[in-house]
């Protein structure tokens, strides 16, 4: 996708973003009793600027030609998803079952495993769970032993 | 009885070193952890001041204050997760310039500066500390409003790349902050029915995600096998005289940033290093060469947050009033040792605040000797290869986001802003713009709110006090230059042209 295409896009997106907020701040009061401004005044005013905001970007960004040229992409999706994909699981995860460990492990030796560029052998497995080991060994006695958080 | 009268036997009793000592080195542990600032590490360490004496137990707070500002930094600058919310403007050169295999000068430009800051902090507070209490007091709810306005004048008028783009990462920045309890009336916004989005959207998973994570998925589409530093010669935090004198002033004018921002209570260190950096960058001779590891980007915050550390005491020592969260526990400290802070201090315990300000001093060299001799090992993090460094970085952003307030919804805030923040950097939109919009969102509505309610709806208010017209006008002066700048810059191209 080029620059100029990604980029009307986004700036669509935080049109919409300011739309929705707009609406939304119809049902805070302008004014409070002792408020001489209300809660709705600020959050109205921020929306109608990012829509201002975001029209203007869109028209000058329309204009841009020069950004047609410019290619904005993910060099690797693969790896960009699987990254993104794990994040969501581990939070999901996390969210329900309120234990952070489990989920971190699997996606730690995942991560390694999948993410070392070299090819598949047995070394590299022996790796993947030494390296995952320690990373997590040291992030347990740092958050969960020595300052008691609890993960 | 003058400074130099004081009894150093009391600064250095064993107990005194011992907690300078440790309070500096934990500190500076505590705020490169991400999502653990100075605030949560004297929290952690109040149950344990209740059995020391006063002074030493006073000791290890400030001390660790002092460490965790500048181990805040090194997370940013080694990992690019910003370590507290104060070392977020550093990450942008920081971690630039350590990309490009120079960590321990990065780590170097942000110790000799979080030094410099904290030794001018430290001299401001032993020997300014009545005049400028008597400027400070004259800041209200208009004059803070003023101040964060100015912050959000400077970051627009400085994106050079796309004004528009730059005016929607403000814009969104500012409304994300409108989200949760109204503060003044106590009606709820855009929570969508959750309690969790009551208290809004928290500043350290926001930054997490945006710095962090966006890093992390940066990181995925790059060359996962490479190794950021290669010569070991560069993870040394060494540099040399030129190098520090060719930040000195930006080193000397940020301190003076900082130190303000610290006395004037409710600013802080976070705005004091943005305000720092936007000003850095707006006097720079090269603002081109900021976010690319530009020296000057990493000493403005770094020293602006370090010397906040002494002007956030100010107004505890003299009014009773917390400079910041960090300072407010530290006051909790001395209540329970049965001090009670305030103007009675400064004639009834009188060697308890010498020890403070002497105190602070030391800390600020423990730290620089102490930061010396160990922040190359966080250096050395970037011998190893990207894959296993973008697995470090992903843990810590995750659970760096859910230590602050220790909820799930922070989580999940950091992942989407890592999402946003890879776009953002991607299609250039201002991720800085967005950030001061964001931390001084709050503020400026607050302020802004109840200044019109001191006045009665009247914005004459602006006007008609002193300090506020001073704010106003330097608003207005900051823009003015700038357009002039642009103009010239116009001018100067359409000649080139012709």
């Amino acid at each position: 996708m080029n620059f100029r295409t990604a980029s009307l896009i986004a700036l669509t997106v935080s049109l919409l973003v300011g739309i929705m907020f707009f609406t939304l701040s119809f049902n805070l009061p302008m004014s409070s009793p002792g408020v001489v401004i209300g809660p709705g005044y600020y959050p109205r005013s921020l929306s109608l600027l990012l829509i201002v905001s975001s029209i203007i970007g869109l028209f000058t960004n329309f204009r841009k030609t020069a950004n047609k040229t410019v290619i904005v992409d993910i060099p690797k999706p693969v790896y960009f998803f699987l990254v993104l994909v794990l994040a969501l699981l581990v939070a999901a995860v996390w969210h329900v079952t309120h234990r952070f460990y489990p989920i971190a492990v699997l996606a730690t030796f995942l991560l390694l495993w999948f993410l070392n560029p070299e090819p598949p052998t047995p070394r590299k497995a022996v790796k993947t769970l030494l390296v995952g080991s320690v990373i997590l060994g040291v992030i347990f006695l740092l958050f969960s032993v020595l300052l008691q958080l609890n993960l | 009885m003058s400074l130099l009268n004081y009894d150093f036997s009391l600064l250095f009793s064993w107990g005194s070193i011992l907690a300078l000592a440790s309070g500096t080195f934990l500190g500076m542990l505590i705020g490169a952890l991400p999502g653990l600032g100075p605030s949560v590490g004297c929290a952690l360490l109040i149950p344990i001041t209740y059995k020391m004496e006063t002074i030493p137990a006073v000791l290890l707070l400030i001390s660790l204050y002092m460490g965790a500002e500048y181990g805040g930094s090194i997370s940013s600058i080694v990992l690019g997760v910003p370590g507290t919310a104060a070392a977020v403007a550093t990450e942008i050169d920081g971690n630039a310039l350590a990309k490009q295999g120079f960590p321990g000068k990065a780590l170097g430009y942000s110790l000799y500066s979080s030094t410099i800051g904290g030794f001018i902090g430290c001299i401001i507070l032993m020997t300014l500390t009545l005049p400028l209490m008597q400027i400070t007091i004259k800041f209200s709810d208009p004059e803070l409003f003023l101040i964060s306005l100015l912050g959000i004048v400077s970051i627009i008028t400085l994106s050079t790349d796309d004004a528009a783009k730059s005016l929607v990462a403000v814009a969104l920045g500012l409304l994300i902050t409108s989200i949760g309890l109204d503060m003044l009336s106590g009606i709820k916004r855009f929570t969508f029915g959750t309690t969790s989005l009551l208290d809004g959207i928290a500043l350290v998973p926001m930054l997490t995600g945006l710095f962090a994570l966006s890093e992390v998925l940066n990181m995925a589409c790059g060359d996962l096998g490479k190794q950021t530093v290669k010569q070991k010669e560069h993870l040394k935090v060494k540099l040399s005289l030129k190098e520090v004198f060719s930040v000195l002033p930006v080193v000397i004018k940020s301190a003076l940033i900082g130190t303000f921002a610290g006395i004037i209570p409710g600013m802080g260190a976070s705005p004091a290093s943005w305000l720092s950096y936007t000003e850095a960058k707006r006097t720079s001779k090269h603002p081109e060469k900021f976010g690319h590891g530009a020296p000057e980007g990493i000493a403005a915050p770094e020293s602006a947050n370090n010397a906040c550390v002494g002007g956030a005491l100010v107004p505890l020592l003299t009014l009773g009033i917390p400079g910041s969260g960090t300072i407010a526990v530290v006051a909790s400290a001395l209540i329970m040792q049965g001090i009670l802070p305030g103007p009675n201090l400064l004639n009834q315990n009188i060697d308890l605040v010498y020890s403070i300000f002497w105190g602070l001093l030391a800390a600020t060299i423990f730290m620089f000797f102490l930061g010396r001799f160990t922040t190359s090992l966080f250096a050395r993090l970037l011998v190893i290869p990207n894959y296993i460094l973008l697995v470090i970085i992903f843990l810590l952003s995750l659970i760096g986001a859910y230590a602050a307030r220790r909820m799930m919804l922070d989580v999940w805030v950091a992942i989407i802003a890592g999402f946003i923040g890879f776009f953002m950097k991607k299609l250039k939109f201002s991720s800085p713009a967005f950030v001061l919009a964001f931390v001084l969102g709050s503020m400026i509505e607050k302020n802004f709110r109840r200044s019109l309610m001191l006045s009665r709806g009247s914005y004459m208010i602006f006007v008609n006090r002193p300090m506020a017209l001073a704010c106003l006008l330097l608003n207005i002066l900051m823009i003015t230059s700038v357009l002039l700048r642009k103009r010239k810059e116009r001018k100067q191209r359409m000649n080139y042209t012709k």
